[in-house]
């Protein structure tokens, strides 16, 4: 079953989209290029074999290597074959993303949250704002050289009546 | 006072005992919780449960529960600037009064005392549904500023 998906991908992309592939306990993971993303996307989602229409999750990592400091992952799952597939992207700090919205509408809070805490930009997001930290945090926290207890406090003071930013110590 | 009332027609009492008796017996609770302490506020008896009211601007009581944000916090501040004079405060919970595992984060920067003055305070993770229905029963006869 695997194997034949896995025949399937590669006979209907050229070299140069699929980087590597791995099979690891009924799971198939596929290292992409990060230029072919909506296309081979749109591919799977609509191929008659294969129906990958779900997506199920899709998350950044922080790994500080000189080559490539961040790599996303995205899961889908098939069900009419009842498989799950897994694509992950590596690239390095400042380059743009394209969003897929159009593909999976679904994802457009999933990158509005690793927007928010990696600073990763997605291009094509109508909606690219923060969604859980404050509108003017000025920080992304999930990098691996944020502070582990943050930068500011917050406080009100009954005296002026209004709320204060104080610098964290140590 | 109902036998006395039976007995003549009249009674005496002290205008600030009679309005701690009539507030006492009908308090309306504002929520605002993020966590999970509420649920156990959800179930407590009948005898001591307290009726929900969802505009604060008709409400007595505020119930916190669950850490206050740096984002909900303007939020909290503004709820507790609508409602009308007396109002009480409870926080509930660790979290709410300011020690707990999420303390020292960069989106959390103490409890609920930072923003507003809080009358009663419930430790516990979570607190026992005894020690919240005792502190209930504690604010419904001790009342300070009440008239």
């Amino acid at each position: 079953m695997l194997s034949e998906i896995i025949s399937l991908l590669e006979s209907s992309f050229a070299k140069r989209w699929i980087i590597k592939k791995e099979i690891q306990d009924d799971l198939i993971i596929i290292y992409l290029n990060k230029d072919y993303l909506n296309r081979f996307l749109f591919f799977i989602k609509e191929e008659k074999r294969l129906l990958f229409n779900q997506l199920i999750d899709m998350y950044a990592v922080d790994f500080t290597k000189s080559n490539y400091r961040f790599q996303i992952n995205y899961n889908l799952l098939s069900i009419s074959l009842r498989t799950r597939l897994k694509i992950k992207i590596n690239f390095c700090e400042g380059e743009a993303i394209s969003s897929i919205t159009d593909v999976f509408p679904n994802a457009m809070w999933y990158e509005r949250e690793i927007w928010d805490m990696f600073g990763i930009f997605f291009k094509r997001n109508d909606n690219l704002c923060r969604i859980i930290n404050e509108r003017n945090f000025a920080w992304f926290p999930l990098r691996k050289d944020f502070p582990l207890k943050g930068v500011v406090n917050l406080k009100y003071s009954s005296l002026e009546e209004r709320f204060l930013y104080q610098k964290k110590k140590d | 006072m109902v036998s006395i009332l039976k007995e003549n027609n009249f009674f005496l009492s002290s205008l600030e005992l009679l309005g701690q008796k009539m507030v006492s017996s009908s308090l309306w609770g504002f929520i605002f919780s993020s966590g999970c302490c509420y649920n156990k506020f959800k179930h407590l008896p009948r005898k001591v449960s307290i009726p929900i009211e969802t505009d604060p601007r008709k409400a007595d009581l505020l119930i916190i529960s669950g850490a206050v944000n740096n984002k909900s916090a303007p939020i909290l501040r503004s709820i507790y600037e609508q409602m009308a004079y007396p109002k009480w405060v409870i926080a509930i919970g660790d979290c709410a009064c300011g020690k707990s595992i999420f303390m020292n984060t960069y989106a959390i920067s103490g409890g609920a005392e930072e923003f507003i003055p809080i009358d009663i305070k419930i430790p516990g993770c979570p607190p026992t549904e005894e020690e919240i229905s005792k502190a209930l029963t504690a604010l419904k006869k001790g009342k300070k500023n009440a008239f």
